[in-house]
């Protein structure tokens, strides 16, 4: 088989192939000429193959006599292409078309889309309804209020009737053909609904009614806010009548628009008459450029105001007011003002007498003597102090406010308080006596008094603290007088006991000293007994002092030797010694040699306290003649100056002006009363004492004595000079001893002594011996006699039955004021126990030697 | 020897083709180019029908059955193409 012959066979399956595809052809594309004239082709071609094939395989003879006519095979193909164009233009044409309709049917349905989303987007529910008033149409909202009642009667849907309702506006709008609106209330599930239903005619191209559109509104939410307007502007016009305050509209000429019935009531005027006034026609003359500046300022800044003031009612009396003010504001523009008035007249009287309640507290608070502030009970800080407080503290008001109440304690007492105040409870406490600390760190003792209270919205306490620190002391200082008191009682009955015995003890040696018939030796050991007893004399002397302290029994005393021995005695066993400067040409002065030795003592004892590790005490004297005012508290005349120095440690100079305050010490053992006594003494006689010191360098004592005279001293007394008389002496006095001892002496000096035990056996014998024409010469009187009648009262009685009797007051209070001022007691003279042979007879001798005169 | 029928065929043939040529510039078929290289391919085969006698005859005799044949393919194909599209078109328009 040639290659020529199986290209044939090709092409005749291949032919055969398109025209079994081109008969399975049906659609438009090819129309039916176009597929037949293909198909027609195919089948030639087919054919003109199959007779290739047959000719080259040489099975049939050539068909060349038909090819002559070959050119016919292009013309069905031609043709299939022609009309397989023109099938395809029909196509686009009609494609065109469809197209147009397809796009016109999308408008169409995106116009009822948009119809149906209005419709529905419409917060109205419309329905459209046909001549005989059924629904034929219900948008979503009319389905929502109404439900779905399509295709049903609208008066039996909607309002189960059988007939139309007398006024549908369906019915009415179909009769006129006009537009009608009706409100309904109709109830739906259980709520009330105001719908207000709208009819139209629904016409056809003929402007026939072929039916109704009805639109229902539910203006439920309309009518309640109405109402609730209506409500609102009820409550307001019932708020404006009947407010307790003036409420007024006024225009920008300042007249009154509206005015409420408390407006009218609280001015006088009736409401009718206020509206025909102004402003300016209530408001003082003085107040009215005040108020117009007010008004001004309201009008310009449109801002809320408030102003108080007066205004004046129609009887002309004026009131305090507080008026309110805004501006009413309209299209940008103020066109008024809406004022609330308020009388004010007796709040403003409240809030003075307020203002005056509280200044009194106030004063109360601040004026208190007592300290007394208020503290935070959460942080302990004061809220307030008063004056007081900031005296006696020291902190300014700002200090203490700045501080808690932990910082004027101890730190010791802290814990203390901080106990205190978690156990504080409402009512008044009183919390007993507290250490303070005072700013300068003194530590003072206070009673607190306290009161839980609320102070400025926090809880807090107020107290009120005594301070009784002096107080405290006083009775320190009392319970230690009344000891002091006790010792000097005893002291004194002790000194009194022990100069008896004195008085005994020395009789009984100046008996001695005149039995002794002038044996040297005894004479020398009785003196030295007798100069221990005058010792033991002093001593008692000291003694009484100080346990009575009294008027000096003076005597002109040379004061050198009584100073320097005074001054020895004291700094015996001490590390100090004494340096003396006293001047032989000293003047007498009267003293109570006791007294001022003790007050020597006290200035020597005090330097030699000052220098703690010895030193030189400087004890120098002078002679001075002071005038008017020269030294205080010192009158003009003569002084002995006596000035006691020490190099010690001085005193600081506050402390200067106290030191001869009673109690005032420095010391922790000193009693305080060494300076104060020896004050008192040189006081008491005449004198002064004044101090000078430097811290660090030293004191100086300086105290000023009356001078006696200007003698410079007092005569040599003649030892054992005894004064030797006659007559009958009567001895009073209680101990037996001392009866027994100035008898021996007196009946040793020469008298004929008789005894008694107390005044009125003294007075007994004394009036027998008058009576017997032997009278005494002299009486010598105890002063004292326990239990029984005494010197003192013995001499007013004997004097008034023998005014010229001579009595003597003896007694062992040697410092009792009778025994310095005995003759205004009636005596005559004084010897003071314990005495010796030769006191005795010169006081027996004086007595009667005046008697002579 | 050239046929005078040969010749007329060419002309036929060529003349169709330059119509359709016009023709297609303005409309489409489907399967166009499947239709006209069957259409190209007829027309070659006249002319080489013509060559034939003129020089090589065997070669371009065995051309002129190639392109004949591819002709017929070329038509196959496109009917074939056609009819399978046009059953796509049934089958998307059946729901």
């Amino acid at each position: 088989m040639s290659i020529i012959v199986l290209l044939d066979i090709l092409s005749v399956i291949a032919f055969g192939a398109a025209f079994f595809y081109g008969l399975g052809i049906r659609t438009t594309l090819w129309a039916g000429p176009a597929r037949l004239f293909f198909t027609l082709s195919m089948g030639l071609y087919v054919l003109v193959a199959l007779s290739k094939v047959l000719e080259h395989s040489g099975i049939t003879p050539s068909y060349d006599a038909y090819e002559d006519h070959a050119e016919i095979l292009f013309l069905p193909l031609f043709l299939f292409f022609l009309f397989s164009i023109r099938a395809r233009q029909e196509l686009n044409i009609r494609g065109q078309a469809e197209e147009e309709m397809r796009k016109a049917v999308s408008r169409a349905w995106e116009e009822k889309e948009k119809f149906e989303a209005m419709i529905s987007a419409v917060g109205d529910g419309i329905a459209i309804l046909d001549r005989d008033l059924r629904v034929l149409y219900e948008n979503h909202v009319h389905r929502m209020m109404m439900g779905d009642h399509v295709s049903e009667f609208c008066y039996r849907a909607y309002q189960k009737r059988e007939a139309p309702c007398e006024e549908c506006p369906v019915a009415l709008a179909y009769l006129d053909g006009k537009i009608h609106t009706v409100e309904k209330v109709v109830s739906k599930d259980g709520q009330t609904l105001y719908l207000e239903i709208t009819a139209s005619p629904l016409r056809d191209s003929r402007g026939a009614v072929v039916g109704g559109v009805e639109v229902v509104r539910d203006v439920t939410v309309r009518r309640q806010a109405e109402a609730e307007i209506r409500e609102s502007a009820e409550r307001y016009r019932d708020l404006f009548e009947n407010a307790n305050d003036a409420i007024f509209i006024v225009d920008t000429d300042l007249r009154y628009k509206a005015v409420n019935r408390k407006a009218a009531e609280v001015l006088g005027y009736s409401i009718e008459e206020l509206l025909t006034m102004s402003v300016l026609d209530i408001i003082p003359q003085d107040q009215v450029s005040r108020s117009e500046e007010e008004f001004q300022k309201l009008g310009k800044t449109g801002a809320y105001e408030q102003f108080v003031g007066k205004v004046r009612k129609r009887d002309g009396r004026c009131i305090d007011v507080e008026v309110n003010s805004s501006a009413i504001i309209k299209d940008g523009a103020v066109v008024g003002s809406r004022d609330i008035m308020r009388d004010i007249t007796d709040r403003r009287k409240g809030e003075e007498a307020l203002r005056q309640s509280e200044e009194r507290y106030r004063m109360l608070f601040e004026n208190n003597p007592h300290p007394m502030w208020v503290y935070d009970l959460e942080t302990l800080a004061f809220l307030a102090v008063n004056t007081a407080a900031i005296r006696h503290y020291g902190y300014s008001r700002e200090e203490f406010l700045a501080r808690t109440i932990k910082d004027i304690r101890p730190p010791e007492d802290v814990p203390a308080l901080l106990g205190n105040i978690a156990q504080v409870t409402e009512g008044i406490d009183e919390a007993g006596t507290w250490r303070h600390r005072t700013k300068d760190g003194r530590i003072i003792d206070v009673e607190i008094t306290s009161h839980v209270l609320v102070f400025d919205g926090r809880r807090a306490e107020l107290v009120l603290a005594h301070d009784v620190t002096e107080r405290r002391r006083m009775e320190e200082e009392l319970l230690k007088a009344q000891k002091l008191e006790s010792l000097c009682i005893l002291a004194g009955g002790l000194a009194h006991d022990f100069n008896n015995l004195l008085t005994a003890i020395l009789g009984n040696i100046s008996l001695a000293q005149m039995y002794s018939d002038g044996d040297a030796q005894i004479a020398e050991r009785l003196q030295e007994a007798e100069r221990a007893s005058l010792r033991a004399r002093d001593l008692t002397y000291q003694l009484l002092t100080f346990s009575r302290g009294g008027e000096p029994v003076k005597k002109a005393v040379v004061l050198g030797p009584l100073i320097k021995e005074a001054a020895d005695f004291a700094l015996r066993g001490s590390r100090s010694r004494c340096e003396f400067d006293l001047p032989e040409d000293l003047w007498t002065a009267e003293v109570d040699e006791g007294q001022i030795s003790q007050v020597m003592n006290n200035l020597v004892i005090n330097a030699d306290q000052a220098m703690p590790g010895g030193g030189l005490v400087t004890v120098s004297g002078s002679n001075r003649t002071v005038g008017d005012t020269e030294i205080p508290n010192l009158s003009a005349g003569d002084y002995v100056r006596i000035t006691v120095a020490d190099r010690g440690i001085g005193i600081p100079h506050q402390h200067l002006k106290k030191i001869f305050d009673p109690y005032f010490t420095t010391k922790q053992k000193g009693s305080g009363l060494g300076l104060a006594t020896s004050y008192s003494i040189l006081h008491r006689h005449g004198g002064h004492i004044t101090v000078t010191s430097d811290v660090g360098k030293g004191t100086a004592f300086t105290f000023y004595l009356p001078a006696a005279d200007r003698a410079t001293a007092s005569k040599p007394q003649q030892p054992n000079a005894l004064v030797r008389g006659q007559g009958r002496i009567l001895v009073m006095d209680d101990e037996a001893m001392v009866r027994d001892v100035a008898g021996k002496m007196l009946a040793g000096l020469g008298y004929e002594v008789e005894i008694a035990k107390d005044g009125e056996e003294a007075l007994s014998v004394y009036e027998a011996a008058m009576t017997e024409g032997m009278p005494f010469a002299a009486v010598i009187m105890d002063l004292t006699i326990p239990g029984g009648m005494g010197g003192k009262e013995a001499v007013e009685r004997l004097k008034s039955r023998d005014p010229a009797a001579k009595v003597i007051v003896s007694s062992g209070y040697s410092n009792d004021p009778v025994m310095a001022e005995y003759r205004a007691y009636g005596f005559d003279a004084v010897v003071a126990k314990p005495y010796t042979v030769k006191n005795l007879s010169e006081a027996v001798a004086r007595v009667l030697s005046r008697e002579k005169t | 020897m050239i046929q005078e029928s040969e010749v007329v065929a060419l002309v036929f043939g060529v003349a169709a083709a330059l119509i359709l040529f016009f023709l297609f510039r303005t409309t489409r078929i489907p399967r166009r180019p499947w239709f006209v290289a069957g259409f190209l391919m007829l027309v070659s085969s006249s002319v080489l029908t013509i060559v034939e006698d003129i020089l090589w005859h065997d070669l371009f005799n065995t051309l002129e059955h190639l392109g004949h044949m591819l002709s017929g393919l070329c038509f196959a194909v496109g009917a074939r193409s056609v009819r399978r599209m046009q059953e796509r078109i049934q089958k998307e328009r059946v729901p």
